[in-house]
């Protein structure tokens, strides 16, 4: 709001200037600019020096499109070089609004010289040059200030600054000998006086070390007085990565091994204890192998004794163990024991959630062939079915519980993943699809009950039915339509499910059904950074299916988003140095350039253009306008490609394809 | 298997599994990134081993004197990881931190129709503290439970007693 600054004019602004500039604040903030222009022409007619009115006039003339004419009063303030809080704020804000933030630290800088002790001036210089990411002169302002106020925030706020210009720096010896040494002196120097107070600065501290992989300092930090300030999750992580990176490969072991006794759940713990116990192998005789057998079956005995709410990882972490046994040359089988034993023990107590076989898929492929069917014999009798007529369908399966939809479809979805599909003609691949589809069917009845925002349990049939007819589609559009009728029938039956809604989308597609691919895709309500990371599923395949009129709003969308990203951000780094959440400056910062390198971007900008060229070509001349309106120099003005990165989750469209696929 | 850890940047790339879920908004990166910026220890992710990311939560720490609290913003899980108890381990997380944080009690709204997540509150220790009137907008509008539950700072239990009428959206400090 820009009112906010009115009340923060200083005394020396009388009164009589503040009841006159009231109105134009208010109208601004109302939306209304052209009232705001007038209102301030009306009090420039009076006072036409005013500083602060030619501001807000300019500001007004901003939003209203005059952005040329608005430069002319700014430069003319600027050469002033004002010094009242409200006229710095506004022209700040016009600077921010015509994307020149550079300018609002010239203003600034202006200001401090007339007037060096004034902390809001050296506030807003800091913030202006975090904008625009100037760290050297961020630390020099911090200093300033905390000359003029010393206080611990800006103390850090300058060391934090240090540290971002060795994180740009690509010399490291002028970074680790004397970048980062001053870093670190400046924040010993508060140790040694006791001045530390906040667990923003002991974060910092452990960043300086890290940065100049001092980790026995780090460990020291963490182990002294100062890992008060500190979350436990946090200490918890940093000592594990610490000993990890000074090789301390016994002790990680043991703490890792403590940390798992404590919360025998947490994945990122077994995959530290896993690395420390297989890097102790080759350097120690001891029976490490054997304590972690010891050691880790413990942990699956006691979920084995619980009668409910069991845990997955102990489970997991056997298949887990086992497959890095045998990654690691060892024999596996000889020395732990069964892998399909183990499966199957995860499987039976797990297979009736639906993520049991997200949770197979990393090791489930360990599994030695020969024991392949053996397995899926066992995952089949989990599921709990009478099977005693295998040859006749309509008899073979009755469900009565949802628990046996999971545990059934888990088992179609490895035999999948375990190849058994790509054993199958192509008769037998659609006559599965409408076994399965049969079975959707059937078990609709089950579904009762469940609000519209909910999965439906038997939607997995219907996503494996649409799998297997795309194996055998081989540019048969009969079998797109058979995959679009049962994807759009589940679909109807379950309108939340956003896996049937990738997928229908993409089918359309593959079929080349612009306007239904649209449609389905518009009901994912995809948006924001979802637009970077989802929008190639149909930005391109638009245009290519001959909708460039729909392609069009949906380009204009993207590019807005990724234009106005690198003002958000900036913004949040700001916050990020007034909370001290300094872990998230470097973090922000290679954020903003993930999107403004994605790959997603470049494209559509360049298919933004082309376009342009395509609708707007009524007439020569106006196609040569565009052309001339694009670029200055086509062969300069490409994106660059080679940086460009691929933001796509493609994680998120789910297959059980087997991972050679 | 979980990992549970910081909710960083680049996991907006990939929160997809939770976010498509219709019940699930997706915000401008602003809101994510103050977050992140404002309390960072707040913002805490759970992760599968293949490194999928099953559920969030989002969390704040605010008011005064004995108001003093933690707050639950967003909490949501995909739809594939439910009944695995990780909402219960999110809330438990956010909990811890606000002990730490010496808060009084822990709060969040949910729709008055949400008789699931209510259900699963309630089952963690969380009160019906008072209703909010037409809190969603939308058509119609629709009424929030503000539900609570005290941490030990709080040892008369004064924060969870409670109110008999419902209040605004307005009144809401």
């Amino acid at each position: 709001m820009v009112s906010k600054m009115a009340t923060k004019m200083k005394p020396v602004d009388n009164s009589v200037n503040e009841r006159r500039l009231r109105p134009i604040y208010d109208w601004l903030d109302n939306g209304n600019n052209k009232k705001a222009l007038q209102e301030a022409e009306k009090v420039l007619k009076k006072q036409p020096n005013l500083q602060c009115a030619r501001v807000l006039k300019a500001l007004a003339m901003v939003r209203l499109g005059k952005s040329e004419e608005a430069q002319t009063i700014l430069q003319d303030v600027q050469l002033e070089e004002p010094c009242e809080d409200a006229t710095l704020q506004a022209m700040a804000i016009c600077y921010r609004e015509t994307h020149r933030p550079e300018l609002t630290c010239h203003i600034y800088e202006a200001a401090v010289r007339k007037d060096p002790l004034n902390e809001e001036f050296l506030s807003h210089l800091f913030m202006g040059y975090v904008r625009i990411g100037d760290y050297r002169k961020q630390q020099l302002t911090a200093m300033a200030l905390f000359k003029v106020k010393p206080k611990n925030p800006y103390y850090f706020w300058a060391v934090m600054s240090i540290l971002m210009q060795a994180y740009v720096n690509d010399d490291t010896t002028v970074c680790l000998t004397i970048t980062l040494p001053l870093a670190e002196r400046m924040i010993k120097k508060f140790v040694e006086e006791k001045k530390i107070e906040a667990e923003a600065e002991v974060q910092l501290y452990l960043m300086v070390l890290e940065k100049q992989k001092k980790y026995q300092e780090a460990l020291q930090v963490l182990q002294g007085s100062l890992s008060e300030k500190l979350a436990n999750g946090m200490i918890e992580n940093k000592k594990g990565e610490y000993l990890r990176q000074m090789k301390r490969w016994d002790q990680m072991l043991d703490y890792t091994e403590e940390l798992l006794r404590s919360n025998p759940d947490q994945w990122s713990h077994y995959s530290l204890y896993m690395e420390a116990l297989f890097e102790l192998t080759s350097t120690t005789n001891a029976d490490v192998i054997g304590r972690a057998k010891t050691f880790l079956l413990s942990l699956m005995e006691q979920e084995r004794l619980k009668s409910e709410n069991k845990l997955r990882g102990p489970y997991l972490a056997m298949l887990f163990f086992w497959q890095q046994l045998q990654q690691r040359n060892f024999d596996a089988s000889t020395v732990f024991g069964n892998f399909r034993e183990f499966a199957q023990e995860y499987v039976e107590v797990m297979g009736d959630k639906p993520c049991a076989f997200q949770d197979l898929r990393p090791f489930v492929g360990s599994l030695p062939p020969d024991q392949v069917n053996e397995f899926l014999g066992c995952v089949t009798q989990s599921v709990g079915l009478d099977q005693s007529s295998p040859q006749s369908p309509t008899t073979f399966l009755f469900f009565f519980q949802v628990k046996q939809i999971c545990r059934h479809l888990l088992h179609i979805q490895l035999n999948r993943f375990l190849g058994q599909h790509d054993l199958l003609s192509k008769e037998e691949k659609i006559e599965l699809s409408q076994k399965l589809w049969g079975h959707y069917l059937r078990t609709k009845s089950l579904n009762a009950g469940l609000l519209a925002t909910d999965f439906r349990p038997n939607d997995g049939y219907a996503l494996l039915a649409a799998h297997l007819l795309l194996d055998t589609w081989n540019n048969d559009p009969v079998v797109l339509d058979k995959c679009l009728l049962l994807l759009e029938t589940a679909l109807a039956n379950s309108p939340a499910n956003y896996h049937l809604k990738l997928l229908v989308t993409r089918v359309y597609t593959l079929a080349g059904h612009g306007r239904a691919a649209f449609q389905r895709y518009e009901s994912l309500d995809v948006k924001y950074i979802q637009l970077d990371s989802l929008g190639h599923l149909l930005c391109r395949p638009l245009i290519s299916m001959g909708l460039p009129y729909t392609a069009s709003p949906l380009l204009s969308n993207t590019l807005r988003f990724y234009t106005t990203h690198a003002r958000e951000t900036s913004e949040c780094l700001i916050s990020a140095y007034k909370f001290g959440s300094f872990g998230k400056i470097p973090e922000f910062t290679q954020f903003c350039q993930r999107l403004d390198s994605s790959a997603h971007f470049a494209s559509s900008t360049t298919e933004r253009m082309l376009l342009d060229l395509l609708l707007d070509g009524s007439s020569h001349a106006k196609l040569v306008q565009s052309a001339a309106g694009m670029f200055a120099d086509p062969d300069k003005d490409q994106p660059d490609w080679k940086t460009c990165v691929d933001n796509r989750d493609c994680g998120v469209f789910v297959s059980w394809d087997p991972p050679a696929k | 298997m979980t990992t549970l850890r910081p909710f960083t940047c680049d996991d907006m790339f990939r929160f997809n599994f939770v976010n498509l879920d219709p019940l699930t908004e997706t915000y401008g990166l602003t809101f994510y990134l103050q977050y992140m910026a404002h309390w960072p220890e707040y913002f805490q992710l759970t992760e599968a081993p293949g490194g999928e990311i099953m559920g969030y939560i989002m969390g704040k720490a605010e008011g005064h004197a004995t108001n003093w609290h933690g707050h639950v913003t967003a909490l949501s899980v995909a739809p594939d990881y439910r009944r695995l108890g990780l909402a219960a381990k999110l809330m438990f997380g956010l909990e811890e931190i606000s002990e730490k944080k010496q808060a009084y009690f822990v709060d969040l709204f949910v729709r008055v129709s949400n008789t699931v997540a209510i259900n699963m509150y309630k089952n963690l220790g969380y009160i019906i503290y008072r209703t909010v009137l037409e809190y969603y907008s939308g058509s119609p509008d629709e009424d929030a439970y503000d539900m609570r539950k005290s941490l030990s700072r709080d040892v008369d239990k004064l924060s969870v007693v409670p109110l008999t009428h419902p209040v605004r959206p307005e009144d809401i400090e």
